[in-house]
């Protein structure tokens, strides 16, 4: 019998920290499956720590829950042998070790604080271990991670959210078509613009300050959550900011947005949330920082249904959209399409590498960062069925079993197409020690001048491609490939009484010595 | 798990994470194992304005670092950097 979701897990690691409570824990397991099967899912649960399970998968088993490389290959085997529709990971990463991926922005001159990437990335796609997040643009498979607490002894969290996945009811479109908006106060301009691509123009943002972070129920009762704040590693709050004149200078202002502790019995069940947040979902324990849970795993244990964030810092314009407004809208457009979580999150991952030729380091970050907390088969907003499916012939054909849909099996082929062919066909910016032709040089400093920027640093880089973007592109098309570099003038803006923030990146990409796009980004 | 740390150094002030959601001027601490931007255990991530009275100052403290912050449980300042 084929599987439809297959669940991995390292059973061992869940009994280190849980005990005799594991039985718990394997109970609410096979209830998830019972109403999966009442759903039409056959669920398969494989321990990755098995060497039983794993050899008859025709792997090997995880020697311990640090084993990146061998979760990455056993999951892959696994995959393989099953093929299924959906993969759930089962635990936090002290049961599943998310893979760490080379931090693309640590490359550069002035990095940010991430020495690495943790990533559920690799585990969706089909390409064999590696640390570079450039060989995992092409995902293929729809997982999602239902955590338990990181460091925990009682599964009390995880247990809960089996139960949530076991009961979950699809839900009619309109009940999600008001969703809660909110956003830093400097960053409202790129918060409704997300916004009203997905709900509309009339779709209100609130902005921190000055709300937050104490919400009603009423306030947090809608079924979409889109947030655009500022989070920070190992905390339950998400800040808001606006920018304050001070003595003459533009300073920002930080205000508490939104905290774990403030959601309790205020969120609706069938939430889905979609976070820009840095570290919006990095999963931690909470006695380690500030003995509150995260706002992820929050959300989830109050009812939600899926979280859709980030495990490290995220990256995003203040105005117009990019990176983390990009791959968050296209989540919700997803859901609220009627995909499951799951196919969701790695159409969003598709749809935000498919736009570029190629991805710059802070594309590339936001692609390997973002992730699904939540089971992957869930579906929140029920999909428009056609008037033919209700009609009583379907439905005695259904019954016989002379009428099989098989329209998942169709979605999935469109996937594992869209993947491989992003595999075989984008490019990614790396690191080069190459110097920048003259005339570039001198129209980026002709900019800076303009941009008043002070300390400019330079940074080079050459755009590489996989070798299977030969073989569907034009003789015409690889010349400008090979031709191709990006040149980087990044340097801190006077703190003029314009408004305008303090850092500014002048992007030039050249092909051979002509200047073919360029673009000036702000920091916030 | 994140284990606690001890570290001793001088506290700046220092635009982190540049051109990211986190890019902000934040209170760093300098010492010999590298900078870490300061985080007090229960404080906000940004604009924690307890932590400006560190600032030209030598300190010894105690916390669990994380993806290059410093969150600190206990400190005692040394005196002026």
């Amino acid at each position: 019998m084929a599987t439809d979701k297959l669940i991995v897990t390292n059973i061992g690691a869940l009994k280190a920290k849980y005990g005799a409570r594991l039985a718990a824990v394997r109970k609410a397991l096979a209830t998830l499956a019972a109403a999966d099967r009442a759903r039409g899912l056959s669920t398969k649960l494989v321990a990755i720590d098995s060497a039983a399970q794993m050899r008859a998968a025709g792997g090997r088993p995880v020697n311990t829950v640090r084993d990146q490389r061998g979760a990455k290959a056993a999951i892959d085997v696994l995959y393989r042998k099953h093929r299924p529709h959906y993969l759930l990971i089962l635990g936090a990463q002290d049961v599943v070790p998310h893979v760490a991926l080379t931090n693309p922005i640590s490359m550069q001159d002035d990095p940010d604080e991430d020495a690495v990437v943790p990533s559920d990335l690799p585990y969706a796609c089909e390409a064999p271990w590696s640390r570079d997040p450039a060989r995992f643009l092409g995902p293929t498979r729809v997982i999602g991670r239902v955590p338990d607490e990181v460091g925990a002894s009682d599964p009390a969290l995880l247990l809960k959210l089996l139960a949530i996945a076991a009961r979950h009811q699809a839900r009619e479109r309109a009940l999600y078509d008001e969703p809660f908006v909110l956003s830093a106060k400097s960053w409202r301009a790129s918060t409704q613009l997300s916004v009203r691509s997905i709900f509309g123009a009339s779709t209100p943002v609130i902005t921190s300050p000055p709300h937050g972070p104490s919400w009603t129920r009423a306030q947090l009762a809608p079924r979409v959550h889109f947030i655009n704040c500022h989070g920070g590693t190992l905390s339950p709050l998400y800040q808001g900011e606006e920018r304050k004149r001070v003595n003459g200078e533009d300073v920002p202002a930080f205000h508490d947005a939104h905290h774990s502790t403030k959601l309790r019995a205020k969120v609706s069940e069938g939430t889905v949330i979609a976070a820009e947040c840095c570290y919006g979902a990095a999963l931690y324990d909470p006695l380690v920082a500030q003995d509150a849970p995260a706002i992820c795993t929050t959300y989830l244990s109050e009812g939600a249904y899926g979280f859709f964030g980030s495990t490290t810092i995220a990256y995003g314009p203040s105005e117009g959209n990019g990176q983390a407004d990009l791959i968050c809208r296209y989540f919700v457009e997803a859901v609220l399409a009627g995909s499951s979580l799951g196919r969701a999150a790695v159409e969003a991952r598709q749809r935000f590498i498919a736009q570029f030729s190629h991805l710059d380091p802070s594309d590339l970050k936001t692609a390997a960062q973002f992730l699904l907390l939540g089971d992957p088969s869930v579906h929140a907003v029920c999909p428009a069925a056609h008037a033919l499916a209700r009609s009583r012939a379907v439905a005695r054909a259904t019954r016989s079993g002379s009428l099989r849909p098989g329209a998942r099996n169709f979605r999935r082929e469109r996937i594992v197409r869209t993947g491989r062919n992003l595999a075989r066909t984008v490019g990614a910016a790396v690191p080069s020690k190459q110097r920048t032709p003259a005339a570039v040089l001198r129209l980026l400093e002709e900019l800076a001048l303009e941009s008043g920027l002070r300390d400019a640093t330079h940074l080079a880089y050459r755009v590489a491609f996989p070798s299977g973007a030969k073989a569907v592109s034009s003789p015409e098309i690889e010349s400008s490939r090979r031709a191709r570099t990006v040149h980087v003038l990044k340097g801190r803006r006077a703190q003029a009484d314009d408004g305008n923030p303090a850092w500014t990146a002048l992007i030039a990409t050249v092909e051979g010595r002509e200047v073919v796009h360029l673009r000036r980004v702000h920091s916030r | 798990m994140s284990k606690t740390v001890r570290l001793e150094g001088h506290v700046t002030r220092k635009r982190v994470n540049p051109g990211s959601k986190s890019d902000h001027l934040a209170v760093v601490l300098v010492c010999a194992t590298g900078e870490f931007t300061l985080r007090r255990q229960g404080g906000a991530p940004f604009g924690d304005t307890a932590l400006d009275a560190l600032v030209g100052k030598r300190v010894r403290a105690s916390g669990v670092v994380s993806a290059g912050q410093f969150i600190v449980s206990q400190h005692e300042v040394l005196g002026d950097a």
